[in-house]
C-alpha cells in the first residue's frame, strides 16, 4: 500500500453564491464553471454553502476540492437532460457511454469531495428513474463485441439510460472523499472505476429500500483505503468488483490492494462483498476492525460461472457481527434468472477463460 | 459473532471448488451451522462455536479440518452429513466433542491404523 496522505489544495476558494448560484434554482452551469475556472488557475476549493442547492451532473477537475458546508444540501436533478451529453462510464462491470454519475470525473488527478453536508441523488419521479434499462441483464443488452464508442445510451428521445451513480470518478488518481452523507441514490453510491490511490473516510450512506443501492463499489481500482464509514444500504455495503464476464476480461483491470478498517455496516445485503463482477480478479484485500449489524450476510463472496476471474488473498480480521443472516456466504452459482442453466450445479462444465475461482 | 442465522453457507462450483480458506480465532453464536458444496481445503481452528442446530452438510468437500474447536451444540453431539464422491479427508483434531455422532474416529473416511 502507498503511504496515504491527506491531499493538499491551493488555498483559493470560490463560493458558488458569488458566481450567481441561488438556492432552489438549478445551478449546474454555475457550479461547473466554478470547477473549471478554479482548475484552470491551478486548483482550490469550490464551496457549497449552507442551504439547498440544485444541480445536474457536475464533473470534478484536477486539484479541485468540492466542499459542502455542514448544513449544505446538494440535490441532484431527476431529469435525464441534466446528465447529457453522455460520458464514458461502466455500469455493472460493462463499459458504456451513458449518464455517468451525479458527481463525475474522468482522467483527473487530486480531486476531493469533503465537508459535512449531504448529497441527494436524482429526484424521485423524473426521467432518470423511468428511462433506465432494467428489463434484461446488462450483458444480454450490451454485447461485449460492440465497440465501446457505439454503446451510447444517452436517453435522448426517451431512449434507455444506465442509472447514474452518485459519485463515480473513472481513470482518476488521488481521489479523496471525506465526511459527506449520501441519500436517495438511484444506483450504487460511491464507485471509483480504474482509479489509483483512493481514500474514502468518514462517509455516511443511507440507501435503505433502494434496489441496487450499494454503499460503495471499488471497481477495478487499486491502492484504496476506506475507514470510519457507516453504511445502511438497499443492497451490498462495502463492495469490491473487477468487471463483468467477457467485457471485464477485455478490460482486464483488477481491484488490488484495498484496506477497509474501522467501519460499520448497519444494514444491507452484504457487509463486505466480493463480486459478483469478478472478471479481472479481486486481490490483496484486508478488512479489519469492522462491525456488521443487521446485514443479510456478513462476509460475502459472489460470482457466477460466466463472470470470470475471482478472488485471491482476501483477509478479514477482528470482525464483529450482530443479528446477521449468514455470517459467511460463498455463492458462486447464482440463479437461473441471471445465468440460466449455468446456475445448475451439475453437470460440471469445462474450465474456460470465464470460469471464476475464489481462493485464500 | 454475537448472533446469526447461519455460520457458513457455501456454494462453490464443481469444476472450480473453493480452495484454501482458513478461519482462526473465532467466537461464533449462530442458529444453523455449516452447509458447503465443492470445497477443497478449508480449515477452522481455535474457535468456540455455539449453534442450535448441530448439522454439518457437506457435498463434494475434501480436506476439511476442524482443529482446536469447542462445539457447544445440543446434546454435545455433532451430526455430519457427507455426500458426493469427492468428499474425503475430513478431520476433527483436538475438538470437543472429539468426533461427530456415529463416527468411530475423528476422521472421514476412517483412517487405517498404523
Amino acid at each position: 500500500m502507498p503511504d496515504f496522505k491527506r491531499p493538499v489544495f491551493p488555498s483559493r476558494t470560490i463560493d458558488i453564491r458569488k458566481s450567481g448560484a441561488k438556492q432552489g434554482v438549478l445551478a449546474t452551469a454555475i457550479i461547473q464553471h466554478c470547477i473549471d475556472q478554479l482548475s484552470t488557475q491551478g486548483g482550490g476549493t469550490v464551496l457549497i454553502p449552507d442551504g439547498d442547492w440544485f444541480t445536474g451532473r457536475i464533473s470534478l477537475k484536477s486539484n479541485i476540492n468540492l466542499h459542502l458546508s455542514g448544513d449544505a444540501r446538494l440535490h441532484f436533478s431527476g431529469d435525464v437532460k441534466d446528465y447529457q451529453p453522455a460520458v464514458f462510464t461502466r455500469s455493472e462491470g460493462i463499459e458504456v457511454i451513458s449518464l455517468g454519475a451525479c458527481i463525475y470525473a474522468e482522467g483527473q488527478d487530486n480531486i476531493a469531495i469533503t465537508g459535512k453536508g449531504t448529497i441527494y441523488g436524482p429526484k424521485q419521479g423524473g426521467t432518470v428513474r423511468s428511462q433506465v434499462m432494467d428489463s434484461i441483464v446488462i450483458e444480454d443488452f450490451v454485447s461485449y463485441k460492440t465497440p465501446v464508442k457505439n454503446r451510447v445510451y444517452d436517453g435522448k428521445n426517451g431512449g434507455y439510460i444506465f442509472l447514474p451513480m452518485l459519485i463515480s470518478p473513472i481513470n482518476c488518481t488521488r481521489v479523496f472523499i471525506e465526511g459527506v452523507s449520501l441519500e436517495n441514490t438511484a444506483f450504487w453510491n460511491i464507485v471509483p472505476i480504474y482509479c489509483d490511490h483512493v481514500i474514502i473516510r468518514g462517509v455516511t450512506v443511507n440507501s435503505v429500500g433502494i434496489p441496487r443501492g450499494d454503499g460503495m463499489d471499488i471497481s477495478s481500482s487499486k491502492n484504496v483505503l476506506i475507514e470510519y464509514c457507516t453504511l445502511s444500504c438497499g443492497d451490498d455495503c462495502f463492495t469490491l468488483k473487477a468487471g463483468r464476464g467477457e467485457d471485464g476480461l477485455r478490460v482486464n483491470i483488477p481491484t488490488d490492494h484495498v484496506v477497509i478498517r474501522n467501519c460499520l455496516a448497519i444494514k444491507g445485503h452484504g457487509g463486505v462483498t466480493c463480486g459478483s463482477e469478478t472478471a479481472a480478479m479481486i486481490k490483496n484485500v484486508y478488512v479489519h476492525n469492522c462491525v456488521f449489524e443487521k446485514t443479510n450476510v456478513g462476509i460475502r463472496f459472489k460470482t457466477r460461472r460466466p463472470r470470470g476471474g475471482g478472488g485471491d488473498s482476501l483477509y478479514y480480521e477482528n470482525i464483529r457481527m450482530y443479528q446477521t443472516g449468514k455470517a459467511f456466504q460463498w455463492d458462486m452459482l447464482g440463479s437461473t434468472v441471471y445465468v440460466g442453466d449455468l446456475a445448475a450445479r451439475l453437470p460440471a462444465r469445462e474450465i474456460g477463460p470465464l470460469t471464476p475461482a475464489f481462493k485464500t | 459473532m454475537d448472533s446469526a442465522d447461519w455460520f457458513i453457507k457455501l456454494t462453490a462450483i464443481p469444476e472450480s471448488p473453493l480452495t484454501n480458506v482458513t478461519m482462526d480465532n473465532m467466537q461464533i453464536h449462530t442458529h444453523n451451522f455449516f452447509k458447503a458444496s465443492d470445497v477443497d481445503k478449508f480449515i477452522i481452528k481455535n474457535a468456540a462455536i455455539s449453534t442450535k442446530d448441530s448439522l454439518i452438510s457437506l457435498l463434494d468437500t475434501r480436506h476439511l479440518l476442524f482443529e482446536n474447536v469447542q462445539f457447544k451444540v445440543p446434546g454435545d453431539s455433532l451430526t455430519v452429513d457427507i455426500k458426493g464422491p469427492k468428499s474425503a479427508d475430513i478431520l476433527f483434531k483436538n475438538c470437543e466433542p472429539d468426533h461427530p455422532k456415529g463416527w468411530k474416529t475423528s476422521a472421514y473416511p476412517v483412517q487405517a491404523s498404523k
